[in-house]
């Protein structure tokens, strides 16, 4: 295996189903349905999906939602202070368990 | 398995997608034409930019324009035909010498009167007349606009473009177009500044006329949004960027068979600049005439009737792609 991550792979996706049809029914149902216009756009929910595929670095995620956010009007600058927006909250949630290492340390600490 | 939309780029895997016409085949659809209400006349291929979606590959370069022979031609057809609209289209059609004739001619042989406009080349000074001619007319104009980002549209259309652009819509707007109780008709037509397909309607429409408002005050009646057709300098850009093979498969693979109905090329005819039909300003494009042989505007008794066969190649995939191109 040259790589683990292969554009090819993703048209694949619903052949996950095979081993349990109706989870991945469920899940593929959910999946559409959240995705769908609602209190957000569907332009907004594409720029949230396209943030935290980032944050949980997944390379399937980004690719699709790139093209899905261009798709549904989103411009390259909002797309890129998406991904800042999620960069903020990952550094920020690293930052501020530095609380928790100030609590131990100063107890610990004569 | 039915994913539906889950990851919607699983859509573009890297493969040749079937011809057109078998497409249509294994649908048991035929293409031809319905009664033919709508002639789209192509003044040239001259334009003052070189955008890189060009279908035409339209630029300052180009040396095919509508003589002033052709547009008598052109303007005696219509009248023998009776359409119900007529859409001047170019390049640039505000380059043609015979512009200003070609709209006082056809204005009164038609109800609705339609002038595409790529707005950087109306709106220069020495232009005002023109719009002011298409404003005693009535003429409905129709605005190249593809984004609402300058970045975007300054990528397709060259540099300075966007700024110009909202220029002469505050222009068009300043004379009553697009305003409501004038009647002056202002639509906006929005294209993807890349291999990528354009946004639901409906809902650009939505956010272009808050943010159009909002930012700068414009207002506009309606907007279309068409996906790039792989044809011309935009072929070129497809090829060059390593994505003509995805985004053939992606027009491909939004086939939606309701669409071929109301496709536009049932309904509209072409005639080029130097006077020869065709079925849409594509197949123009790709050189594919109307009918068995190149047939001449002077030799045409009236429209192409119904039932003609309608000449398609693998382009015809973008209008057929999603809710369709009318």
């Amino acid at each position: 295996m040259e790589t683990y991550y292969k554009p090819e792979d993703l048209p694949k996706f619903p052949d996950i189903g095979q081993q349990a049809p109706e989870l991945a029914q469920k899940f593929f149902d959910y999946y559409n349905a959240v995705f769908a216009e609602g209190a957000l756009t569907e332009r907004e929910k594409a720029l949230i999906a396209l943030s935290v595929a980032h944050a949980v670095q997944c390379p399937y995620c980004i690719d699709a939602f790139s093209q899905a956010c261009l798709e549904k009007g989103s411009n390259l600058a909002e797309m890129t202070e998406a991904v800042h927006v999620v960069t903020a909250i990952r550094g920020g949630a690293s930052l501020v368990h530095g609380v928790q290492m100030r609590n131990i340390a100063q107890k610990l600490s004569m | 398995m039915d994913a539906g939309n889950v990851l919607q780029k699983s859509a573009g895997a890297e493969k040749q997608p079937e011809p057109f016409r078998q497409t249509l085949l294994r649908h048991g659809l035929c293409l031809e034409r319905d009664k033919t209400t709508i002639l789209q006349i192509n003044v040239g291929l001259r334009c003052n930019q070189v955008c890189r979606h060009c279908h035409l590959s339209a630029g300052p370069g180009r040396k095919e324009n509508m003589d002033s022979a052709t547009v008598e031609a052109v303007i005696a057809y219509a009248q023998r035909s009776g359409f119900e609209a007529i859409d001047i289209t170019g390049g640039a059609p505000e380059l043609n010498p015979n512009i200003e004739k070609l709209i006082e001619e056809l204005s009164p042989l038609t109800p609705r009167l339609m002038f595409r406009s790529n707005l950087s080349a109306i709106s220069e000074m020495k232009r005002a007349p023109l719009m002011h001619l298409l404003k005693d007319k009535r003429a409905v104009v129709i605005a190249s606009f593809p984004s609402l980002n300058e970045t975007q549209a300054d990528a397709q259309r060259g540099s300075g473009i966007f700024n110009r652009s909202i220029d002469a819509l505050r222009k068009l707007n300043s004379i009553g177009y697009g305003r409501e109780g004038t009647g002056l008709e202002l639509d906006l037509v929005s294209n993807p500044a890349g291999a990528y397909l354009p946004s639901p309607q409906d809902k650009a429409a939505k956010r272009f006329r808050e943010v159009l408002m909002k930012k700068w005050g414009i207002v506009f009646n309606n907007l279309y949004v068409f996906a790039n057709v792989p044809l011309g300098r935009f072929r070129t850009w497809l090829e060059e960027s390593g994505n003509l093979g995805p985004y053939m498969e992606r027009l491909a693979a939004g086939f939606n068979p309701c669409a071929v109905e109301g496709l536009m090329c049932r309904s509209w005819v072409s005639v080029s600049w130097d006077g020869y039909f065709y079925d849409c300003d594509f197949n123009l494009a790709k050189g594919l005439p109307m009918g068995k042989g190149k047939t001449h505007v002077s030799e045409m008794p009236g429209p192409p009737p119904p039932g003609s066969p309608i000449a398609v190649a693998d382009h015809c995939y973008t209008c057929t792609a999603g809710a369709g191109f009318t």
